[in-house]
């Protein structure tokens, strides 16, 4: 199993989710988050006043997946995901050891 | 051996006992379960909870006498009910709080019938609690903590030496001295309003908690406790004998409790254990249950939270009167209202504890306007409604008709109260919690305590219209000064707060009929101007607001605010920076409404990017002008009927909305008709290029279309220097489709005409090899002949290069100024492209011999060139490039 992360850019979670609802992808977690890669923050003046912006709004979408499903999945948000602009953002790949459904107590693949 | 045998005896017929106790508990549960199914009222079946505990609770305690092996034991301690169901309040599966109370020099032996009594309980799954304590204890306990002391004043005596817990009762209740009875009630009020804090400070949630929300049962019992410590009565019936509260009040406010009460014994039925909160998803099948019906669950779960939200309101507002006039600041009057000096506050009304009231009771019965007197006090001064006033605005609603509403008087105070300074939320508050709002806007009553179906709301959806007013309304107050510093100063700017609050109110109107709410809104929010009279042109912005309240967030957090099509096209729907302002001020209320902490910096930036960029373009005024707009779609459907014939509507189309605004303000509709058909071409040609001879301008136009790739600008203007072409000026745009459309105006080098058969294929010839890449432009260059003796290599001007950050929200702007030379435009544009950019649009002008180049670039990326470092360098080499010479 592996745990997939993606930072991307907010209005790309529609795309993204409905790609990824495509290759069979159950379920997901979705976080607003803000950061900097290559894409720094900048500033933003109104009248006079400054409003610095350090950290750009993202989303962030976790996925965990079986194995065989990794690339196709990393495929599908690297895809779904692009514009060619600066501040695409990243996606990282994880080792999980094990996932537990809660209600069942079902492990491994069967849980995901 | 005697001693041993009779213990065991008397064992055995102890286990014996306890199956029967066991039994007899079981089976009255049963019996209290299928009774409440049959409808049993909520106060009854607590009060019957409470005596069949009272009654096993006895038979464990006798039992456990019998258990001991000494008899005779229970003398000097007694088994005491606290909390809940010291009240006689318990519900299913309320917990059940015992105190031990024992005289001292009791020890260890109280333990053992502490045990015999609670284990039993334990096991079938009762949640017991206890303390042991002796008289004195507990006195100096329940004087340290207030919470200790609140569940001991609800004690009740159930088992035991009953001597004991009179002779403790009777110091209990002189325990306070008159300083710490201020304090205690001082601290009841405090808590109360902390835990309505808590729980979303407002009676009309989306997930009540029926214990201790807002106009929750914690509020009766808050308020019976200050009564108790006030006035030292020991029932809720002397609530009416001391004064509190009237006879007929108190009808309304038991029937309230009932109800509450019957709803949490129903929650806890439902869920199988103990559980308070009326959970979103719980409110259908608990509406059912209580049967409620409708035709449809839908309606049945809301006719249930109306009963529900205006039994709790009741309650709040009982509750909070009792604590009130049960507070240390006020001094009691022989009736037990308070009293005070009244002051007047214009005819009819007086102020009386900070409350308006009215003198003379039958002034609405009289003349209904009074009713807006009412409101314009409370508007002006911010002051709360007297429980009496409030009955009566209740009583009055009937007058509230047709007629009422249509009246001048009626239109001109409820605008006044948006126009005027003063404590707009407040009256509105009063209005709403009246239902004087539901019958002035027949609107609200639609949405009056609707929910939302998603998770999302926390408030029904006239609360939430009410707390985007209130959002409003402390932008503009001088206390908080320091939080939003942006939305306050928009909220100056604005011309007609009181319009944006009005459209604020009316905003979820539309709610009333499920999805695509805003269009419908739009159109209530119309008609409602209407009726109120508001000039065409208010209407109209009160519309679009209400209209447009959801594109604002969603083109903010769904789209690319890098891409200037977006933001222009949103700007089109916008119009003026004055509705931007407001729309954005309305965005920002609306959300915040739903809760405060819905409005979070991950939103708030993304929010400001699109008002700043918006804001920009509608400044700039470009191509958004109504007559610039106008004139757009004039062209449009000028090169409609150009092309008809020559290409299917459908592809026309497509080439039209891809067009961007300032293309359509360079061109006529003849040339945007032959580029389409240029760009037509593209499919079999990589690069279609036309001319004309202009000699009136003395010069040459020619215009080439191609699928835009980086570079495209220097590639172009490399072929035509090296075909002897100086180019004087040019006007390069991109459209959305990627195709790139430049107009060059040329100066023809040589003697040879343009236009002659062999040079112009040679241009197309050459542009098309560029293009392919078979060609590079620097070999094309390398061999031509520059004429000698050109009069352009005389003259030497400064060179300057100007980068500007601020002109565009997605281009950054490069300006040359230099003196002109054949081949400049190729050297410049080049060189932007061997540094990385692309131009997306250029301005190439020439004065006699001087040149100013404008180019809006962007890196590769798709961004400006933000870094100074980067700026310093752009400028650097293209003035090393246009120095070489």
């Amino acid at each position: 199993m592996k745990k997939v992360e993606a930072i991307i850019k907010p209005f790309k979670l529609e795309e993204v989710k409905s790609a990824l609802s495509a290759v069979a992808v159950q379920g997901m977690t979705v976080t607003e988050v803000q950061g900097f890669g290559r894409q720094k923050g900048h500033k933003e003046i109104y009248r006079g006043a400054e409003y610095v912006v350090e950290l750009v709004p993202k989303i962030k979408i976790e996925v965990v997946v079986p194995d065989q499903a990794l690339t196709r999945v990393v495929e599908t948000i690297a895809k779904a995901a692009r514009t060619g602009k600066i501040g695409d953002g990243k996606i990282f790949v994880l080792p999980v050891e094990e996932a537990v459904r809660i209600r069942t107590g079902e492990r491994g693949d069967g849980a995901l | 051996m005697m001693v041993e045998e009779v213990s065991r005896r008397k064992k055995a017929r102890s286990e014996e006992s306890l199956e029967d106790i066991q039994r007899f508990f079981r089976k009255g549960q049963e019996w209290l379960k299928k009774k409440h199914e049959e409808g049993l009222a909520g106060a009854e079946f607590n009060s019957t909870h409470s005596t069949l505990m009272d009654s096993i609770i006895r038979r464990l305690f006798q039992r456990a006498r019998d258990l001991l092996i000494e008899p005779s034991e229970d003398r000097g301690f007694s088994l005491l009910a606290m909390g809940g169901y010291g009240r006689e309040e318990l519900s299913p599966f309320s917990d059940i709080d015992l105190f031990l109370l024992h005289l001292p020099g009791k020890g260890k032996e109280l333990e053992e019938w502490l045990r015999a009594v609670l284990h039993p309980l334990w096991d079938w799954g009762l949640t017991v609690g206890y303390t042991v304590q002796t008289p004195k204890d507990s006195w100096r306990a329940a004087q340290k903590n207030l919470d200790l002391y609140l569940s001991l004043l609800d004690t009740r005596w159930v088992a035991g030496d009953k001597e004991v817990y009179l002779r403790w009762d009777e110091e209990f209740s002189r325990i306070l001295s008159p300083g710490q009875d201020a304090e205690v009630l001082r601290q009841i009020r405090r808590r109360t309003e902390a835990r309505h804090a808590h729980y979303g400070g407002s009676v009309f949630v989306l997930e009540p908690e029926v214990k201790e929300g807002k106009g929750g049962l914690r509020d009766y019992h808050a308020a019976f406790w200050a009564a108790r410590v006030k006035h030292r009565i020991r029932s809720a019936e002397e609530l009416t004998a001391c004064g509190l509260i009237s006879k007929r009040e108190w009808q309304t406010y038991a029937r309230a409790l009932g109800f509450l009460w019957r709803v949490r014994n129903q929650l806890h039925y439902y869920h199988g254990r103990r559980e308070d909160r009326l959970a979103f998803e719980d409110q259908e099948p608990m509406a059912i249950a209580l049967g409620y019906q409708g035709e449809n669950s839908l309606l049945a779960t809301e006719s249930f939270l109306k009963d529900y939200f205006s039994h709790t309101l009741h309650v709040h507002r009982f509750s909070w009167n009792m604590l009130e006039e049960c507070s240390p600041e006020q001094i009691p009057s022989p009736k037990g209202r308070r009293a005070g000096a009244p002051v007047e506050i214009g005819p009819g009304f007086f102020l009386i504890h900070g409350k308006l009231a009215m003198t003379d009771p039958s002034q609405f019965d009289r003349d209904p306007f009074r009713l807006w007197k009412a409101f314009e006090i409370v508007h002006t001064h911010g002051v709360e409604v007297e429980a009496q006033l409030e009955e009566k605005i209740i009583e009055s609603l009937e007058v509230v008709g047709e007629r009422f509403r249509l009246a001048d008087e009626s239109v001109r105070s409820f605008l006044s109260f948006f126009e005027q300074p003063g404590y707009l939320y407040r009256v509105l508050e009063v209005m709403h919690e009246t239902g004087f709002l539901r019958r002035f806007l027949p609107e609200f009553d639609q949405i009056y305590c609707r929910v939302q179906y998603d998770r999302y709301h926390i408030y029904p959806v006239d609360v939430h219209s009410l707390y985007a007013v209130r959002e409003l309304e402390s932008l503009q107050r001088k206390k908080e000064e320091k939080s939003w510093p942006l939305f306050r100063q928009l909220m100056k700017e604005i011309r007609d707060p009181g319009l944006l609050k009005l459209a604020t109110l009316l905003h979820d109107l539309g709610k009333a009929e499920g999805t695509t709410h805003a269009l419908r809104g739009g159109k209530i929010a119309s008609a409602i101007g209407e009726r109120l009279r508001l000039p065409a042109e208010k209407i109209a912005t009160l519309c679009f607001l209400v209209r447009e309240h959801l594109t604002f967030a969603e083109i903010a957090q769904r789209r690319d605010l890098g891409e200037e099509a977006i933001i222009f096209r949103f700007a089109q729907i916008v119009k003026d920076s004055e509705r931007l302002k407001m729309l954005y001020l309305l965005c920002f209320a609306d959300l915040r409404a739903v809760g405060p902490s819905n409005w979070t910096v991950w939103k708030d930036t993304l929010m400001r990017e699109l008002f700043l960029k918006t804001l920009h373009i509608l400044e700039k005024g470009e191509g958004l002008a109504p007559e610039a707009q106008d004139r757009v779609i004039h062209i449009q459907r000028e090169v409609m009927d150009l092309l008809t014939g020559q290409v299917p509507a459908p592809i026309i189309s497509r080439y039209l909305v891809s067009i961007p605004s300032r293309h359509y303000a360079a061109y006529n509709a003849q040339s945007i008709g032959q580029q389409i058909l240029m760009a037509e071409n593209l499919v079999e040609q990589i690069v279609v290029l036309d001319g004309e001879e202009k000699p009136e301008e003395g010069c040459d136009e020619l215009t080439v279309v191609a699928k835009d790739e980086p570079g495209l600008f220097a590639k172009i203007s490399g072929v035509l220097t090296a075909n002897y072409l100086n180019i004087l000026a040019a006007q390069i745009s991109t459209w959305e489709n990627r195709i790139a459309v430049d107009r060059f105006k040329v100066q023809n080098l040589i003697d040879e005409a343009l236009f002659h058969p062999r040079r112009w294929t040679k241009l197309q010839d050459d542009l098309k090899n560029v293009m392919e890449g078979r060609v590079g432009v620097n070999s094309l260059a390398e061999g031509m002949v520059l004429p000698l003796f050109h009069p352009y290599y005389s003259s030497r001007l400064p060179t300057k290069v100007e980068v500007d950050n601020s002109v565009s929200d997605f281009y950054t702007v490069v300006e040359v100024y230099t003196h002109d030379r054949p081949g400049l435009l190729y050297r410049i544009t080049q060189k932007i492209f061997e540094m990385g950019f692309s131009i997306w649009m250029a301005r190439i002008s020439t004065k006699v011999d001087q040149v100013v180049d404008v180019f809006y670039i962007q890196d590769f990326s798709g961004g400006k060139l933000e870094e100074e470092a980067m700026i310093s360098r752009i400028k650097k080499e293209l003035i090393e490039e246009l120095q070489r010479v």
